[in-house]
């Protein structure tokens, strides 16, 4: 795929006022712990260096709670990638068309991670005991971590920041330094927003050639099996698109109708079923992406 | 354990086997409310009881009651029901039963909203494969029906002369006229009654909302439209090609509609819900109107 160029999408104004930086950091409790004793045995059984291999205990093996949460996080970390267009490592550019929508569910899910870590503690006492038997000789009391301590290791944080403007240091020194890090600054500004503006056209142009290669039929005819999603997946994406236009770009706003306008009308069960359906959306489809420069 | 999008009325807890189907799906889809919102007390006493529906010894916390229905919203959109209750067999042992209701499986059968299972996991496949909100086309599918209440608003706008509700003694009306043709002097009697009749604001108010339900009703420029979501939909007759037409669902921010569309629209959202305004439309509700799409 050839990459969108900046060009057309250049913000008519500040990026700044049109979107912000959101943090997500989710941690949980790893349960993990290295143990040194079964680690030097197998080294030494091995005759190999002794950092040659490590041996790690799960402490919470066999039990599902905390696998929950850390699914539950995982879910959370996903959703957010899907939320938000990317900026840096950890921080995501969120146009604010998008933010009541995501601020209202990132408040949901934020309840119910500490929902599911609190039905966690509750139960700990409990698993705690029950691990002994689990973990035979591997278990160790001290390694658990107590109670009161235990909800300490998760977190689910996240913090709203303004997008910083271009060139703003206000540091004391020379002009010349000053001069060169805002330079800097400004290639690494226009290198994240043309990253972040090439993120919806990439997420659009997948799910396009991901339809269009569905609904191909196979060589001897037969339509190719497909799930309800292919149509789910698609309105999803328009009204997703709807919020994720930071700079109003006007093509990534027609190509958003043109998908919108492809499947109004069409049901999975349509396509399954009438192969002119099949041949009219994957037209439709193959046009979207012959009238772009994907 | 209590998710920020499960909402139940105090008085409540949600049945453990309930628990196992909405826990998961409430997790899944945090857009999603599962809610005792729109239920009746009629509906409270019907799905709610003193015990947990599989093991009868979990006793409710004190001053609750389980409840064993809840609904499914996102947004404001009534998606359908999620339902726990026994499945009746010949065994004694009775296995919990998941209902899900929504209006998408109707469709998709052609009979019954309801689906039936006793598996856990093929309860949450059903649901996340059919509450889905509506989309654009299903949105104005289900507005049709405004259509026909814009008909029935013109009728009853024309009622009282249609219907001669006026005039209890039709007869006057007809003796009148037929004096009034044939040149004759009509009786004073009549005369005054019918005068009277005529000329009170009533009739006149009456007139006057008949003569708009008739010049609404010759208009062959009636569109439906909906305000969905920040924008507006309709259907439209597209020229595709040759002379093949086809009607598409549109979907346009209030700047693109027509200026005379904006204007029109304008005015029936200043406008009581079920008024016809002349050469404008009809308000339904803040969401639904008809317009005329011609000057």
């Amino acid at each position: 795929m050839t990459q969108n160029t900046i060009t057309h999408t250049a913000p008519a104004v500040s990026l700044a006022s049109m979107a912000m930086l959101v943090e997500l950091r989710i941690s949980t409790w790893t349960a993990r712990k290295r143990d040194n004793e079964t680690t030097m045995e197998v080294n030494t059984s091995k005759e190999a260096d002794q950092d040659s291999g490590s041996v790690y205990k799960y402490l919470m093996a066999g039990s599902e709670h905390l696998k929950k949460i850390e699914k539950y996080a995982a879910k959370c970390r996903a959703w957010n990638g899907t939320q938000t267009l990317p900026w840096m490592k950890g921080v995501g550019l969120l146009p604010m068309e998008n933010f009541f929508h995501y601020r209202g569910q990132l408040g949901t899910m934020e309840s119910n991670f500490y929902a599911l870590v609190d039905a966690f503690i509750a139960e700990y006492p409990k698993i705690k005991n029950d691990q002994a038997f689990r973990l035979g000789k591997y278990y160790r009391a001290e390694e658990f971590p107590d109670v009161e301590t235990l909800p300490r290791r998760f977190k689910f944080e996240y913090n709203f920041l303004p997008v910083p403007e271009k060139g703003d240091f206000r540091i004391r020194c020379e002009e010349q330094v000053r001069a060169d890090l805002a330079e800097q600054y400004e290639k690494m500004y226009n290198a994240k927003l043309a990253d972040a503006m090439r993120d919806p056209w990439e997420r659009l142009h997948a799910l396009l050639t991901k339809m269009s290669a569905t609904l191909t039929d196979r060589d001897d005819g037969e339509r190719k099996i497909f799930r309800d999603s292919i149509v789910t997946n698609a309105s999803g994406m328009c009204d997703l698109l709807t919020r994720l236009n930071v700079t109003k770009d006007p093509e990534l706003e027609k190509a958003r109708r043109m998908l919108e306008q492809a499947i109004a009308g069409f049901d999975p069960k349509d396509l399954r079923s009438s192969d002119g359906a099949r041949v009219e959306l994957k037209s439709s489809v193959d046009d979207i992406l012959s009238k772009f420069n994907w | 354990m209590q998710l920020a999008n499960v909402i139940i009325k105090d008085e409540y807890v949600m049945d453990p086997m309930l628990a196992e189907l909405v826990t998961p799906l409430a997790l899944a889809m945090p857009s999603y409310t599962f809610t005792t919102r729109t239920m009746d007390d009629m509906q409270f006493s019907v799905h709610s009881y003193p015990n947990a529906l599989k093991n009868r010894s979990v006793q409710v916390p004190e001053g609750k009651k389980f409840i064993r229905k809840l609904f499914v919203f996102c947004e404001d959109e009534n998606l359908g029901g999620l339902s726990v209750d026994t499945k009746y067999s010949r065994s004694s042992v009775s296995d919990p039963v998941w209902e899900i209701s929504c209006w998408r499986i109707e469709n998709e059968r052609g009979s019954r909203n309801t689906t039936k299972t006793t598996k856990v996991d093929v309860a949450k496949r059903a649901v996340k494969k059919h509450f889905l909100p509506r989309g654009l086309d299903e949105v104005l599918r289900n507005a049709e029906g405004v259509m026909y209440d814009c008909d029935r608003a013109l009728g009853r706008l024309a009622s009282d002369i249609s219907r001669n509700t006026l005039f209890k003694n039709h007869s006057d009306v007809q003796e009148y006229v037929y004096y009034q043709l044939m040149g004759q002097e009509i009786p004073i009697q009549l005369k005054q009654r019918v005068e009277t009749k005529m000329t009170s604001d009533r009739y006149k108010k009456a007139m006057s909302e008949f003569d708009l339900a008739a010049s609404m009703d010759v208009r062959k420029d009636k569109l439906l439209v909906v305000r969905h979501k920040g924008g507006y939909l309709y259907k439209e007759d597209v020229v595709r090609g040759s002379a093949l037409t086809e009607i598409v669902t549109m979907f346009q921010s209030f700047e693109e509609l027509p200026s005379l569309w904006q204007d029109r629209l304008a005015v029936l959202q200043l406008m009581e819900d079920e008024e016809v305004v002349r050469d404008v439309g009809y308000r339904h509700n803040d969401t639904h109107f008809v317009i005329l799409t011609n000057p």
